[in-house]
């Protein structure tokens, strides 16, 4: 007996459901994966050169990161509670991507500025390991918030057409997407900003 | 209770644990009394909470078949466990 319960989801009985495709998860497991290596690569040379690192993180503005954070978890808040309109077919899931891509243009804007200031002061890619890898490690996670920021207008278009139940589980593979943009830079600012 | 409700619930348990390690960070190790590796590692296992939040309320997992939650649960500690103890080894002793 399929039962539709107040989340919207049409599952049979209790079944436990899987939001978007199998092949999107095994792409966020790897994919989160590589981002876990990188960010413990970045604590293993931090071992090897403590005070070079201390020395080059007091150069960053950690309320740029602060910020970021800040608008990423809202984001992603928006973000699923687009998926709750979209499922129980109410008005606003559009106006609420509408939200997260506004809070995603904030963030990159936000990392552009905060870029600018550091090489404006000399800091590169080429300036010391702390540098390469603050680069190499917010740099990608900016190209997938790029990406995000794209599939979050295709889900828009999803979200506006009137019969969204075929195209629910490309919704639902979107969002988790973008949540995952948003795990990886939970990870990436307190080893980045925050831990001395 | 509503899929609202705990959307939005998560959301702020999300935004107050991030400013409680931000207060942290700006209190530093001299007013807050804590040596730099409690510190770090008190702002590392929050982050990976906070990770593990996500992946359950906003990603869904908690309600997913119980093999992708498995596999997430593992992803975290392969990648959390090194990066706290390696964390905590380059603290510095004040």
């Amino acid at each position: 007996v399929n039962t539709v319960a107040d989340d919207g989801i049409d599952r049979p009985g209790n079944a436990r459901y899987l939001p978007a495709e199998v092949g999107l998860w095994a792409f966020v497991i790897a994919d989160t994966l590589l981002f876990g290596i990188l960010i413990n690569v970045h604590a293993f040379d931090r071992v090897n050169h403590a005070a070079q690192f201390r020395a080059a993180q007091a150069a960053l503005d950690a309320s740029f990161g602060f910020a970021n954070t800040l608008l990423l978890l809202t984001s992603s808040c928006f973000v699923a509670l687009s998926l709750k309109a979209l499922r129980n077919r109410q008005r606003g899931a559009v106006a609420w991507l509408a939200s997260a891509i506004a809070c995603g243009c904030a963030f990159a804007v936000i990392k552009g500025a905060e870029y600018t200031r550091e090489a404006r002061a000399g800091f590169t890619p080429t300036t010391n390991e702390f540098f390469m890898n603050y680069y190499m490690l917010t740099g990608l996670h900016l190209l997938h918030l790029l990406v995000g920021l794209v599939v979050l207008l295709f889900m828009a278009c999803i979200a506006r057409n009137p019969d969204v139940t075929a195209d629910q589980r490309a919704f639902e593979s979107g969002a988790v997407y973008w949540h995952m943009v948003d795990l990886l830079w939970l990870l990436i600012f307190p080893v980045l900003y925050l831990v001395r | 209770m509503g899929v609202r409700p705990v959307i939005t619930l998560v959301w702020l348990l999300l935004l107050v644990l991030t400013l409680g390690s931000w207060g942290l960070f700006e209190l530093g190790t001299h007013k807050s009394g804590m040596t730099a590796a409690v510190v770090d590692a008190y702002v590392l296992l929050v982050a990976l909470f906070k990770v593990r939040l996500v992946l359950l309320y906003f990603m869904e997992a908690a309600t997913a078949p119980v093999v992708l939650r498995l596999a997430l649960d593992l992803w975290l500690l392969l990648v959390g466990v090194p990066l706290v103890f390696q964390t905590i080894a380059a603290a510095p002793t004040f």
